[in-house]
């Protein structure tokens, strides 16, 4: 279950269809959707009862590349200051 | 299936005015990152955890400045009192420590949804 809810997190929002449901339901320009922030968006989307949820999240938190490159480092092991920044993200869980 | 309770939107998600944050005494607002800069965020590989590397590392300092004040034309998310963007210079002049960064990188993120 946990698993399959991971998953579902990790699936990207759909762009096209949010900008879409946004332009169907304001009178909003395409440049102006640009605009807005990603809490305006989902509280629009709500109010206009479509049920789409957009997921940001944390970057890093699901796998995901968060940790700055270290350039000319690829393929090597992860530096102790890597290690520090991947634990400080928990720091707030 | 039962309907998921939803908290109010505040007025100031709608104005996109952002948030007040009290750093050293002083008030900044943040607001949250617009739908354009997002996909750059995100590929930035900002460090969200212990801003120590950030500070002393040239190109990570560019980042942060590129977030808290803006970068040519495209502005910052993180203004002083007066309404004015700053920039890591200032916000050290200020008295920010490495725990106010990470601070302000979480409280942009919050934000941002």
């Amino acid at each position: 279950m946990i698993t399959l809810l991971v998953a579902d997190d990790k699936k990207p929002p759909d762009w096209g269809q949010i900008y879409a449901r946004i332009l169907f339901h304001t009178g909003m320009t395409y440049e102006e959707v640009g605009r807005r922030t990603v809490p305006q968006i989902q509280a629009i989307l709500d109010g206009a009862g479509e049920n789409i949820s957009i997921k940001m999240g944390i970057p890093g938190l699901f796998g995901e590349v968060s940790a700055p490159k270290h350039e000319g480092l690829a393929d090597k092991p992860p530096m102790l200051s890597q290690f520090a920044a991947m634990a400080n993200m928990f720091d707030r869980i | 299936m039962s309907d998921k309770i939803k908290a109010p939107v505040p007025l100031s998600v709608m104005t996109g005015e952002g948030e007040f944050i009290v750093i050293k005494d002083k008030n900044y607002v943040i607001k949250p990152i617009a739908l354009n800069d997002v996909e750059e965020f995100m590929t930035a590989e900002m460090n969200l955890g212990c801003q120590l590397f950030s500070v002393h590392n040239a190109k990570e300092r560019e980042k942060i400045d590129r977030w808290l004040g803006g970068k040519g034309n495209k502005k910052g998310y993180c203004y002083d009192e007066d309404g004015k963007p700053v920039n890591l210079e200032k916000v050290m002049a200020d008295g920010w420590d490495i725990v106010d960064l990470k601070k302000f990188m979480n409280k942009l993120c919050d934000l941002s949804g």
